[in-house]
């Protein structure tokens, strides 16, 4: 059976299960605010032609962030709102699905707009306050996304196996789909009790896929996903693992994921891009610019990540200090943002960068949490290992009514 | 001095060992439940017990019945559970047990809730007598 013949079934089946027993309908709604300040060192950069630079960046305030959730549960059925606005930007719907218990706890569906369970963060990035770090994980930092966080249907459960519940959860949607293919994910994972959690997560794009953004001849527009925006096609699949424990002290992860694409580039915008971006010798070599267009645009993407903390429980709050050490590594981006490059790995003569971070996460009350964090970029730009200092600090607070 | 002493063993000595109570809507027709069990409805992973849906709710987690059964039962500080609950709140993974003001407030949800279940300090226990059933915790 076909997956779209799939969710269509778990659909019509959710649409026509009795209502019966209708009890008191549970609605809860939370939010918080919160807001974020970054000053980074002077950068190492490029110029048009490939020579090295310095980039000065002012210190940058972004506040505030208000983020709404409404949770509301009858019966079988839940739903769930998260919405977001900040001071510039309208307001944006990050979620809004419907979910039907098709077979208990075993199995449910879900649809709407919906973050793709994939790992350890993706769900949870929104949840500011109850993670350490303040950065995503280069999976999902919205400079090089390795797949689009949100799908619009799932399939999902969980069953009882042994000391722990195995979970698992089947994803389609729209994505980044060219026309009519069907992309797909998964994630299955165990845990035990709130402390273990291993799992793998793959995604398939299924056929074909294009970009959500587009190169004119001024630059990037439009928003990311995995596909770059001077593919003309991408057939992609991402898969990786992952390992938390977490106990009222201790918080320890590991994850690491790889992407093999198998793209054409479109001549025109890479044209447009080897004439106007900012780009590293090796970008430009790899894309012919100068010569003729090389438009095989197949690459793979590999990223890595652990991240520990250490709570002390004190009469004034809980104090984490976190180590994190990232590593990244995309041959294909280029260093201009504003043609849709990435300024991490687009900088790097080999696409690979690596970030080294410590930080300290306080928490007068569970409501109110207080992140500042250190990070130093690793990377080698034209020859030369190169690092640069990022400084940042993050502010939130939670309210629920209930 | 003696009898302050004694007084003040007493007080204490019963804090400390408070106990607590599972107290469950009278239709759950089980008798006794395992800590593991009760771990998985009150870190939501159980949504239904001897083939009810049951629905949690929580009493002061300060109290030496609460200290006892979150140590005992969910193996985690009230600080931790709060938190392990706000981000499965705000990933719409769930929601967090109802928190009941007190022991008869907690008896009044678990009598007229289907499902209901919630942890009692046990020297209160009389107050469930004939609104809930006390379910023995193996």
């Amino acid at each position: 059976m076909k997956l779209r013949n799939l969710i269509a079934a778990a659909l019509l089946f959710s649409a026509f299960s009795p209502f019966a027993g209708a009890e008191d309908m549970n609605t809860r709604i939370y939010g918080y605010i919160n807001g974020y300040w970054e000053d980074v060192d002077d950068q190492p950069t490029l110029t048009n032609t490939g020579a090295d630079a310095t980039s000065k960046n002012p210190s940058e305030f972004q506040v505030p962030n208000v983020h709404l959730i409404v949770q509301s549960k009858m019966d079988q059925f839940k739903t769930y709102l998260n919405v977001y606005g900040t001071e510039s930007d309208a307001l944006v719907v990050n979620n809004a699905w419907v979910e039907s218990d098709l077979h208990g706890d075993y199995l449910k569906f879900r649809i709407g707009k919906l973050y793709r369970p994939f790992g350890l963060y993706n769900e949870i990035l929104d949840a500011v306050p109850t993670y350490i770090g303040i950065e995503p994980p280069e999976l999902f930092d919205g400079d090089h996304l390795m797949l689009t966080r949100t799908t619009n249907a799932m399939l999902h459960g969980r069953a009882e196996m042994g000391p722990g519940f195995l979970n698992y959860a089947l994803t389609t949607g729209n994505d980044e789909r060219e026309s009519s293919q069907t992309p797909y994910g998964m994630d299955v994972n165990y845990t035990i009790d709130t402390r273990w959690k291993i799992g793998s997560s793959y995604y398939n794009s299924g056929g074909y896929a294009k970009s959500l953004a587009s190169i004119g001849t001024s630059g990037k527009s439009g928003s990311f996903g995995a596909v770059l925006p001077w593919m003309s096609e991408d057939k992609f699949s991402v898969f990786g693992g992952y390992l938390q424990y977490r106990d009222d002290h201790w918080t320890f992860q590991v994850a690491t994921y790889a992407a093999s694409h198998d793209a054409t580039r479109d001549s025109a915008a890479v044209t447009s891009i080897c004439s106007n971006a900012k780009m590293s010798t090796a970008s430009r070599a790899r894309f012919g610019c100068g010569g003729t267009i090389n438009t095989n645009g197949d690459y793979d993407v590999k990223t890595s990540y652990t991240r520990l903390g250490y709570t002390f429980i004190t009469e004034r709050g809980n104090l984490t200090p976190y180590a994190q050490f990232d590593m990244y590594e995309n041959k294909e981006t280029v260093l201009d943002k504003s043609w849709g490059g990435d300024n991490e790995a687009g900088l790097a003569d080999d696409g690979k960068f690596s970030k080294a971070t410590l930080g300290l996460f306080y928490q007068p009350t569970y409501a109110v949490a207080l992140k500042s964090d250190y990070s130093q970029h690793l990377q080698k730009v034209n020859g030369r290992d190169q690092n640069y200092g990022e400084v940042r600090f993050s502010f939130s607070y939670f309210w629920r009514l209930q | 001095m003696k009898n302050l002493i004694l007084l003040t063993m007493i007080v204490f000595g019963s804090a400390t060992f408070a106990d607590y109570a599972v107290i469950a809507n009278n239709g759950i027709s089980a008798g006794s439940i395992s800590k593991g069990d009760l771990k998985n409805i009150f870190i939501g992973k159980m949504s239904s017990f001897g083939g009810t849906t049951v629905t949690p709710c929580i009493t002061d987690a300060n109290s030496a019945a609460g200290q006892k059964f979150f140590s005992e039962v969910l193996g985690m500080s009230a600080d931790a559970y709060q938190k392990y609950w706000l981000e499965q709140e705000l990933s719409g993974s769930g929601t967090a047990p109802e928190k009941k003001g007190s022991t008869a407030d907690a008896v009044s949800f678990v009598s007229s809730k289907s499902g209901g279940i919630c942890f009692i300090n046990a020297a209160d226990a009389g107050q469930a007598s004939g609104k809930a059933k006390t379910l023995s915790v193996n």
